[in-house]
């Protein structure tokens, strides 16, 4: 066989699935939408992207939307003490003055900080803003705790002095990549700019939501606790989203508040791999997914009271976790459950599905036992069309 | 045909179609929850097979009746791979004609139709698009799915008698909603939103990952791995993150172009207003640092990938103005020649000779002691060499670009590590 490259076959996949890649309008308005969320659950977020790509009037947007006082610095061409404050000398006391955003901030409710070109400012400034976006403080200075922080940034490769994010910067903000689709440019320039919003959530609604979240995410970390903390290995991972329990936090709450939101889950998958990265996102989503899935031994004890999910991913799931529940511990009686179950995704359209697990429900059999007539008479077409049996 | 024939051909054909869903899983067990949550729906208006957009799977109860299960299996997993590679918002981003969409299926058959057949996936009677029937396209299997598509739109507008319709694998590819299509909320079988989509990609790339963990990478098709190592654990280019590093070791060695308060401003005495004074930082901006790059030439690694290597700095150095430019060190056990790099074009005749053992230790004592002091060094190794404990005096960093992945354990923690992965 000649030797073609594997990956090519599949074409540009690379860029495709970086889940927060946006391609379509469609991903557009998914990660518009995570943008709004975490501006208005407060947690800060991170827009990686090309200069050029209508950041600052998307955010301008929504917090005209918001009603929000905005502030908006270019980082790259301030000196840290417009940052860290302006360092006085008086009376023989040394204090630092604020700059007037910061004195504005302070002064009105709710306001929005939105730092452009945060990875070219010189590292002085970079060390000085740290303060800013992580303690919401600058020189003397507090912006309140209802602040939100919103930080812009341009890849290292496609910045000529920009550089990677400081570790624990990085794992404070909620990252989106932000290039626009050709679509949107399209409708844009024709006069159309899109635009999102989203409806502020019920108070008591959120609280549950968040709670449940919290709960949620609290089993998913016991059963994998090796997720908790992943440090990645190299610089430019390390300036992106990765796994900590604070950026776990972050997850519980963006995604309580998209439960309560009533958003749809392209914005939930978005928001969570912009927090703690792609694999450990996939896995917890996967895991919220089916946490709703009636427990293998419920199921095995009562057979008859079990309904089948109405998605056949679901039922495969039901069936796959039965099967590895009676490879556990096999016992006639158990056995003759999964029958059962078989026999109702069998005959409730799906023998597909039964003959998938009853090939190796019939081969792993206990001694002795033999399945239902009427079972077999249900799968027996099917097993005979793959040639099975 | 009379409706009783009919009834039976339809339950037969239903039937048959369930069976290769079943081969198929048997095949792929890692796309199970992608081939379950593919609807089955009969139509007399498809030829052979077809998706739409929401995952529903049309089927030809004729064209089924005359495949194997096996032969047919492979055809659900040709729809399925559709899937997985997201043809359809692919083909929506390029933003073409919807008519071109024949073209657009013909690119992503030949790719998926290859991985098939490198599967030795039986076909039965059926003849597959593969890049033999597009080579009058002057297609190369090595294209990305839209260079092909371009490479076909380019021939057809050249000679547009020559078009004919090809297949049509439905709107899954692209293109508007086809006569056939069942509407999107159709209660027995419900169209798949693009959001649950991506959640089920998502899954099957961890089971693709997890089936590779537990059975071993060489018992699946390369492609399927590539894409679910590009989906949950995209790995960073070794350039980009060379690049990356290079720029943070300019930056923060000594502080290039850079805010200092240990120095006063030139605008310090215009300061005063009565009683209060304000301290300004001044600029600073030392000369660019020197650069020492540190090579094994112990064996072990191609004179190819030191030349791609070199260039890579060169280009770096080059970009963010380092006029000293750079000095090389081969290494063995021994410290070889050392050379200074002047231009690009210089890195093809530098004499890199060795071959003994391996000590980078020595290299980079070598380097310390070179005049002016570099402030950054560059080691290229496979890493199975011992390390100093710390860098001599002067040096404020090093970049260690190792080619071999377990020596990111041994290289030392204050150094920062890249691994320089071989495109294959």
């Amino acid at each position: 066989m000649e030797s073609v490259p594997q990956e090519r076959l599949f074409g540009n996949n690379a860029a495709w699935n970086q889940g927060g890649v946006m391609g379509t309008i469609d991903d557009y308005a998914a990660n518009y939408k995570v943008l709004i969320t975490c501006i208005a659950a407060r947690i800060p977020v991170i827009l990686w992207g090309p200069p050029g790509q209508g950041k600052t009037s998307v955010i301008k947007q929504i917090a005209a939307d918001q009603k929000r006082h905005l502030e908006v610095i270019l980082a790259s061409i301030r000196e840290p003490q417009d940052f860290a404050g302006l360092p006085m000398l008086s009376n023989g006391v040394a204090s630092l003055m604020p700059p007037d955003w910061a004195k504005r901030l302070a002064e009105v409710d709710n306001g929005i900080l939105f730092t452009d070109e945060v990875n070219t400012a010189p590292p002085s400034v970079q060390a000085a803003l740290l303060r800013v976006c992580l303690d919401k403080v600058a020189g003397d200075c507090h912006l309140g705790d209802d602040t939100s922080v919103i930080a812009a940034a341009n890849p290292p490769e496609q910045a000529a002095d920009g550089w990677d994010l400081a570790p624990p910067l990085a794992n404070r903000f909620c990252h989106l990549n932000w290039d626009l689709p050709a679509e949107v440019v399209r409708d844009g320039l024709a006069g159309n700019w899109v635009s999102y919003s989203i409806q502020a959530p019920d108070p008591e609604q959120l609280i549950n939501a968040l709670n449940a979240e919290r709960a949620a995410l609290s089993g998913f970390l016991a059963s994998r606790p090796d997720l908790t903390t992943v440090i990645p290995k190299s610089a430019t991972e390390q300036g992106r989203a990765f796994p900590t329990p604070r950026s776990w936090e972050m997850v519980a709450i963006l995604s309580g508040w998209i439960t309560a939101c009533n958003l749809d889950s392209s914005v939930r998958r978005i928001a969570v791999l912009g927090c703690v990265g792609p694999g450990p996102a996939a896995e917890y989503i996967t895991y919220r997914e089916n946490i709703d899935l009636p427990n293998p031994e419920e199921i095995l004890a009562n057979p008859k009271d079990f309904v089948l999910p109405n998605r056949m991913d679901k039922i495969y799931v039901v069936g796959a976790s039965l099967m590895a529940a009676i490879r556990y511990k096999m016992t006639l009686e158990r056995w003759n459950a999964v029958g059962i179950v078989l026999e109702r995704m069998a005959t409730s359209g799906h023998p597909d599905l039964a003959v998938t697990f009853a090939r190796d429900w019939l081969r792993e059999r206990p001694k002795g036992a033999m399945p239902e007539k009427s079972l077999l008479r249900s799968l027996i077409p099917l097993l005979t069309e793959a040639k099975m049996i | 045909m009379s409706t009783a024939t009919a009834v039976a051909i339809s339950e037969d054909a239903r039937l048959r179609v369930m069976a290769a869903r079943i081969v198929a899983q048997s095949r792929w067990p890692y796309l199970s929850t992608l081939l379950f949550n593919l609807k089955i729906v009969e139509s007399q208006q498809v030829g052979t097979l077809a998706v739409d957009e929401g995952w529903r799977m049309y089927y030809s109860p004729e064209f089924v009746m005359e495949q194997t299960p096996e032969a047919l299996a492979t055809m659900v997993l040709h729809e399925a791979l559709h899937c997985v590679n997201q043809h359809g918002p692919r083909f929506r981003a390029l933003a073409q004609p919807a008519e071109l969409h024949v073209a657009w299926n013909s690119a992503g058959d030949v790719g998926i139709n290859r991985v098939l057949d490198d599967a030795h996936m039986p076909w039965g009677g059926f003849e597959p698009l593969r890049f033999k029937n597009l080579s009058k396209f002057q297609v190369q299997a090595e294209m990305s799915t839209e260079k092909i598509y371009f490479t076909i739109v380019e021939y057809i507008n050249q000679h547009p008698e020559e078009f004919k319709s090809q297949s049509d694998c439905g709107s899954i590819v692209g293109g508007k909603a086809r006569g056939y299509e069942i509407a999107r909320n159709n209660s027995d079988n419900p169209a798949i939103k693009s959001d649950q989509q991506d959640v089920i990609r998502d899954q099957v790339a961890q089971d693709i990952l997890n089936f590779a963990r537990v059975k071993g990478i060489g018992t699946m098709p390369g492609s399927l791995l590539r894409w679910a190592q590009d989906l949950l654990e995209p790995k960073v280019d070794w350039r980009k993150a060379l690049a990356g590093a290079f720029r943070s070791s300019l930056a923060t060695v000594l502080g290039r172009r850079d805010y200092v308060y240990t120095r006063p401003s030139r605008r310090q005495s215009a300061m005063k207003m009565g009683s209060h004074e304000f301290i300004l930082p001044s600029m600073r901006k030392p000369a660019p640092p020197a650069i020492a790059i540190i090579i094994d030439t112990s064996g072990s690694i191609s004179p190819d990938e030191i030349t791609v290597f070199l260039s890579e700095v060169d280009g770096i150095v080059k970009a963010n103005g380092i006029s000293q430019g750079v000095t090389v060190i081969p290494c063995d056990a021994a410290v070889g020649e050392i050379q200074k790099l002047r231009s690009r074009g210089a890195i093809t005749s530098l004499r890199l000779q060795g071959g003994g053992g391996t000590d980078m230790g020595v290299g980079i004592t070598a380097a310390g002691k070179l005049r002016p002091t570099p402030k950054i060094i560059v080691v290229l190794t496979d890493g199975y060499t011992p390390w100093p404990d710390t860098l001599p005096k002067g040096v404020e960093s090093m970049i260690v670009c190792l080619t071999v992945n377990d020596s990111l354990e041994t290289a030392p923690s204050w150094a920062k590590k890249i691994l320089i992965e071989e495109e294959q």
